[in-house]
């Protein structure tokens, strides 16, 4: 058997002084998209801030290998450069940089750390073009701020954007249906569908089945109280969505 | 030794000096005698007062040919359009300036300057020796004290440059102020006075440089007075060299429904204090006031900002971002007064200062004062540090933290210079800014 792509070990993580992580063990292979389902508080968020690299998450003890690496000794922009990309529930405004320049400087860091030369100005505006058609934006967000007066809809997009154009290695998608509109959900779906690939594999944090109707996942995880309380197929999300997280919670206890 | 008795002193000793006209002799004396700001008076709690510790305040002497060359290769490229006065050393020189002087200019000697010495170019541009006009009354109910420094600029500046605009004419001024003279020897007083007829419109530029790498010390004096229906945008860049010290004062009226806009950036001299007295008297009269201040190594930079609302619908927007690294010390102090006439005024104040150094300070203060009901005021002041999820973000993309630092605070203070219209003065303001934050980002890619 091939070494997985992400191996999570008996993690256990504080925010706080608040045990949020409590043994959690999970392997993803290359080439899989797994969602990790669960109610409010059970920690969904702050294991993909964890594997991020967020300030503040405090592991205390547990092991993440990515890519046969150890992952938490590496600084969040390592991570990032090492092809780990997390798409945030909320991404963040900020006015003054815009969108062009960052995903540029994004891209250039990446293309850095795997010994190419700084992409083209013809070629990236090309890319980034191709991309946003992909993902039905304006060229005029290019101009403005980061997420500067998006909606919560643009916001999301603009996080898959991002990813389409940094081609990670492992997305870590947190909650991107959120507050997305059926069609706007169709796009964000498409966009993230076009990612998969065999050598590639995409985490999809969600509290909510009805995203994986359109990106169709290879494993479905619950969890609950910091760590996996269940996994199984795609069946497991369409039974969720019958019985509620109660009947695993509950039997986690 | 008290620094104000000690400075009071040399400036006693200056007014006794021979040379210094009867008049002048008076105006200082009268200064002198109400005293000058301390660290106990109000609105100079964060000014560096020690700046005046040995401080010689005699006029410097007209600028000669190794002066005018120093100031002459501190001059940035010409800006499209403006006419260009540049005073060195409180002397207005017409080699370094727009020939011939445009008809608004006038330079006023006095009867009783201070030097003696021929002017370098009599008769080559208008002059007139009448004293300068009578300067505008300070503003009601300010503490004379906040004027003590134009008083000074007023009993030792050895010329008065005028602007003058006509009813409804349109014009393009970019003033360059700068010292060369070493503060060990004499001081630069600068002094404008600045009249904006009805429905005429100024872009004004104003530049205080250093030349050389002399320690310089200047005080300017600006009184401006804003027509009915005028505008005026003054662009006001402090850029002064390291070891300079630095006091300005300027005085505004602004009359009915005139608009007036202003960016001020201030990023260099050692020391810098800058106080405005501002007076929407007219109806409607608006003021926008936006005031970048760049910090670093251990230089201080103090501004107090007073405007009083007295016409009825006055407006005034006023915004300030302060970046303090190293050591530096950031202080900006908005007074915002609404007189009981002003019905109907509206005041928004946004202050917000970032730290950038371990050692560095900064002092934000909104001040409202407020004798009617019928307002509208708001107002935020804050102090901190980078914004940890604006941070996060940016290195979750990779960008490493001297580029994401870089980058926030560029963003920080950007948005207060992207409104200035004339692409190639943005661009100079983007790059002393540039310069001054050491930043390691290409800023012309964020344009």
């Amino acid at each position: 058997m091939s070494t997985p792509l992400l191996s999570i070990r008996d993690l256990h993580a504080k925010i706080g002084g608040r045990e949020v992580l409590d043994g959690l063990t999970l392997e993803i292979g290359a080439g899989e998209v797994h969602a990790i389902m669960g109610p409010n508080g059970s920690g969904k968020s702050t294991l993909a801030y964890v594997l991020a690299g967020r300030p503040g998450y405090e592991v205390t003890s547990g092991s993440v290998s990515y890519r046969g690496q150890d992952l938490l000794s590496l600084a969040p922009e390592e991570r990032a450069r090492a092809g780990l990309f997390l798409g945030f529930q909320y991404p963040v405004e900020i006015p003054g940089v815009n969108n062009v320049y960052l995903l540029k400087a994004a891209l250039n860091a990446a293309r850095k750390q795997q010994g190419k030369p700084e992409v083209d100005a013809f070629e990236f505006l090309a890319l980034v073009r191709e991309k946003m058609k992909l993902m039905q934006m304006d060229e005029a967000f290019l101009s403005r701020g980061v997420n500067e007066g998006f909606s919560g809809g643009e916001k999301k997009r603009n996080e898959i954007l991002q990813m389409l154009v940094l081609e990670p290695t492992l997305a870590l998608l947190d909650e991107t249906d959120s507050g997305l509109d059926i069609d706007a959900l169709k796009v964000v779906a498409h966009g993230v569908n076009t990612l998969r690939s065999a050598e590639r594999a995409i985490v999809l944090v969600t509290h909510y089945q009805r995203l994986l109707d359109h990106i169709v996942p290879d494993r479905v995880h619950v969890l609950a109280r910091g760590r996996i309380a269940r996994s199984g197929d795609r069946d497991l999300a369409l039974e969720l969505e019958r019985r509620g997280y109660d009947w695993i919670t509950g039997a986690a206890a | 030794m008290p620094t104000a008795a000690a400075t009071s002193r040399r400036l006693e000793q200056l007014a006794t000096e021979a040379g210094l006209a009867p008049r002048r002799q008076a105006l200082l004396k009268a200064a002198l005698a109400a005293g000058l700001p301390t660290g106990r008076d109000e609105n100079w709690r964060y000014a560096n007062l020690r700046a005046l510790d040995r401080q010689v305040f005699s006029a410097a002497a007209v600028p000669d040919a190794e002066a005018l060359q120093l100031a002459a290769a501190a001059l940035p490229a010409a800006l499209e359009g403006h006419a260009r006065l540049v005073v060195v050393d409180g002397w207005l020189s017409t080699e370094l300036s727009t020939t011939p002087l445009p008809a608004i200019v006038t330079r006023l000697e006095n009867e009783d300057a201070l030097s003696t010495t021929a002017l370098d170019d009599a008769g080559a541009s208008p002059t007139t020796t009448r004293t300068p006009a009578t300067p505008l009354r300070a503003a009601s109910g300010a503490p004379t004290v906040d004027l003590r420094f134009a008083q000074l600029n007023a009993a030792l500046a050895p010329q008065t440059l005028s602007i003058d605009l006509p009813y409804g004419s349109t014009a393009a001024v970019e003033l360059v102020f700068v010292a060369t003279a070493d503060a060990s020897h004499s001081a630069s007083h600068p002094a404008l006075q600045l009249r904006i007829g009805d429905g005429a419109r100024l872009d004004l530029v104003e530049r205080h440089l250093g030349a050389g790498a002399a320690a310089t010390f200047s005080n300017a004096d600006l009184r401006i007075e804003v027509g009915t229906q005028a505008r005026l945008r003054h662009t006001r860049l402090q850029q002064l060299g390291p070891r300079s010290k630095h006091f300005d004062t300027l005085r505004l009226r602004a009359h009915d429904g005139a608009e007036c806009e202003y960016l001020v950036v201030a990023a260099g001299a050692q020391s810098a204090r800058s106080t405005a007295l501002l007076e929407l008297l007219g109806r409607e009269a608006s003021l926008r006031w936006d005031a970048v201040s760049l910090g670093d190594r251990t230089q201080i930079n103090d501004a107090f900002v007073r405007v009083e609302h007295i016409g009825r619908g006055t407006r005034t927007r006023q915004a300030f971002r302060g970046i303090a690294a190293g050591r530096s010390r950031l202080a900006f102090n908005g007074h915002m007064i609404v007189r009981d006439s002003a019905v109907g005024a509206a005041s928004d104040q946004s202050l917000k200062a970032l730290l950038a150094g371990t050692e560095a300070e900064a002092d934000v203060r909104p001040q409202l004062e407020i004798y009617i009901d019928e307002v509208r005021a708001s107002h935020g002041a804050t102090v901190g540090k980078l914004d940890e999820q604006m941070r996060f973000y940016l290195l979750s993309r990779g960008l490493d933290p001297a580029t994401a630092d870089a980058l926030l605070k560029w963003a920080f203070v950007e948005d207060m210079v992207a409104r200035i219209a004339l692409p190639a003065l943005r661009h100079q303001v983007e790059d002393v800014m540039a310069a001054q934050l050491h930043t390691v980002i290409d800023t012309a890619e964020l344009r």
